[in-house]
This record gives C-alpha cells, structure tokens and sequence, in this order.
C-alpha cells in the first residue's frame, strides 16, 4: 500500500490556492491530495480561454471578484463555498498507461463514491464532469508537466449559482429554457449545516480516494520549498494581471 | 477587423476562433475555449504553423497533423477538423 500526502487547506486566498497547487505540481516527489477552500468569491479562467469572452469583468471588478487564469484547461469556474480538491501524481501506478481521457474518469470514481456515500446519485460524463440528474455538481481540470499530472476541481456544496451566472457570460435565454446547469450539495443533502457538509465531505472524499486506490494519507502542510515557490508562482502569475489577462507560456 | 467563430461539435468542447485573411491566406488567428491540450504551450506553435497558409483543407490538416505527430500533441474536447472547418466557416464570412 503507498502512501500519499494529504493536505487540507482551509480558506485561502484565490491566487494563493492556484500558487500551491502549481507549486506542489513543480516540487513534490509524493502523490498528494489536496483539500481547500476559498476565503472569497473569485472566478478562475481556462488556460486556453479569453477573459473578455467568458467574464463579465466590469463587474467582477466592481464586486471584487478576482479572475485567474489557470494552468489546466477547461472552462470558467465560479468558486464560491465549495470544497476544491487537487491531485499531483506522477505519471506511474494507475496513471501511469492512463489517456489522459481516462485518467478523468479514473479520478472521478472516488469523488462519485464519497458523494454516493452522502446520498447523493452522482454520474460521471465524460470528459471532465460528475452530474447529478442532468446538473453538474463538479468539474475537473488536468495538465501534465514533468512526469506528473496535476487535477484539481470543485465540489460546489453551496455555491450561490445565482450570482455565478451573473459574473459568466453564459447566454440567461440558454438558462432560462435549460434551467441551472448546475447543482450544489446544500441543495441534495438536507437537514445539515453547511459547515456540517463540508466536513462530512473531506471525510467521505478521504476514506474513498484510501479505497478505490488503496492507499494510506500522511497529513502534512506544503513543505518550505513549496511555500516559497507557491510565493514566487503567485507573484508572477496568478496574481499578475499579464498571466490572467492574456495567454503566456506557463 | 478579425471574424469570429463559435463551435460546438458533438463530444467536443466550446472552440472560438478569431482570425484574419490576407489575399487567401490565414495572417493572424487565435484558438481559444474551454478545451484541453497537451502541452498546452503547443497551440501557439499551431497557430504559428497555420500562418500565411492558404485556406486549403487538407492542407490545413496536413500541417496540424504533421505538428501533433512531431511534438506528441494530445487534443482533448478539440480536434483537427473542428479548427479547420471554423478557418473555413470564417473564410465564408470573410
């Protein structure tokens, strides 16, 4: 059985969380899950995409709500009261002959059995999503630098979804005639507080990724090395209006 | 002034393209979406590869096709044809 590192990361800043993720991604030796939370409403960006197309951003500027541009692909993402999770592997083990197509649906497999074990009926649709009905409930992202993958994604628990589309250039008639296209756990999981549900998830997401890959977690923080390249990473890029305005090299 | 295309093809992520022509041939062009690639610093290298080509089908395809296979590009939610024919749909327009 191998051991991974876990980390859980209470709230943190918006660009200090892609700065972490982007640093364990660079430095870490050991598979590490982790586990974190955002201390405000921000948006983050597809590596690929263009702010102006997806983000409303006079007013996001207006509201405070920052845009970060990711090093996944992907889509634009609202991330407000969820539980966001990120995983570095090295490209061995279960990921090692994995299509990067089919490591999404191998990663989705323990975020599907935690949620199930909540009583949630969660689905996965490929390529990068776990649904609920016809709702999305979470989305991943991936990409893959020196022999390791890193995928992080969001698990809305009570996410205000109202106020997500108004920051997203999604087309209001689209929502009208499709309705919400998204799903929260507040909205499933009733008669717990939303403290309540985000702890009961960390739990169920832990016990499920030990289970479906056979693996035991070591607690730990980020390492020193870590922190001062996630400082580094954060300054001259996520929080950089160069990086998150318009594509550059990662 | 660049054209703009939106597409959605079945399996496939949201893909936009902006592009510019001169005398026939691709002179600026910008992929962007929610899609995946790997690297993803290789679409520069496609949209540099699909400059001052003339909107020839195959021959679009046959460069991307040519680069993909030499740098162990892996699209995801994008593919080949799906750039060509947004370069053709916004010739149409052009």
């Amino acid at each position: 059985m191998t051991t991974w590192r876990l980390i859980i990361h209470n709230a943190c800043a918006p660009s200090w969380n892609m700065a972490v993720d982007s640093a364990i991604l660079r430095l870490t030796k050991i598979p590490t899950l982790r586990l974190y939370r955002w201390s405000k409403p921000a948006i983050t960006i597809g590596y690929f995409q263009d702010i102006e197309k997806e983000v409303h951003i006079e007013l996001c500027q207006k509201d405070d709500i920052p845009v970060i541009r990711r090093l996944t692909g992907g889509g634009a993402v609202f991330h407000h009261e969820e539980l966001t999770y990120s995983l570095v592997h090295p490209l061995q083990g279960p990921f090692g002959k994995s299509s990067i197509t089919h490591s999404y649906s191998l990663i989705a497999q323990p975020l599907i059995h935690a949620l199930r074990s909540m009583g949630v009926d969660a689905q996965y649709r490929p390529i990068n999503d776990i649904i609920v009905g016809n709702r999305k409930i979470s989305g991943s992202a991936q990409t893959r630098k020196e022999g390791k993958l890193l995928q992080h994604g969001t698990i809305l628990v009570a996410t205000d979804t109202e106020k997500m589309l108004q920051y997203l250039t999604i087309d209001p008639k689209k929502i009208k005639q499709e309705g919400n296209p998204v799903i929260t756990l507040s909205e499933i999981v009733k008669g717990l507080s939303k403290e309540s549900i985000f702890e009961q998830l960390i739990k169920a997401v832990t016990s499920s990724f030990k289970e479906l890959f056979a693996v035991n977690f070591e607690e730990a923080d980020i390492t020193l090395q870590e922190n001062d390249m996630a400082i580094e990473l954060e300054r001259s890029y996520f929080s950089n209006e160069q990086w998150n305005c318009r594509r550059l090299s990662p | 002034m660049s054209i703009h295309v939106v597409l959605k093809n079945p399996g496939e992520k949201l893909v936009h393209i902006d592009i510019d022509f001169e005398k026939s041939t691709i002179s600026w062009i910008h992929i962007s979406g929610d899609f995946f690639l790997y690297p993803e610093e290789a679409i520069g290298d496609i949209e540099q590869a699909l400059l001052g080509l003339p909107v020839d089908p195959q021959l679009i395809e046959q460069n991307i096709c040519t680069l993909i296979k030499n740098n162990d590009i892996e699209m995801v939610g994008i593919s080949v044809s799906t750039i060509v024919q947004g370069i053709q749909e916004a010739f149409a327009q052009s």
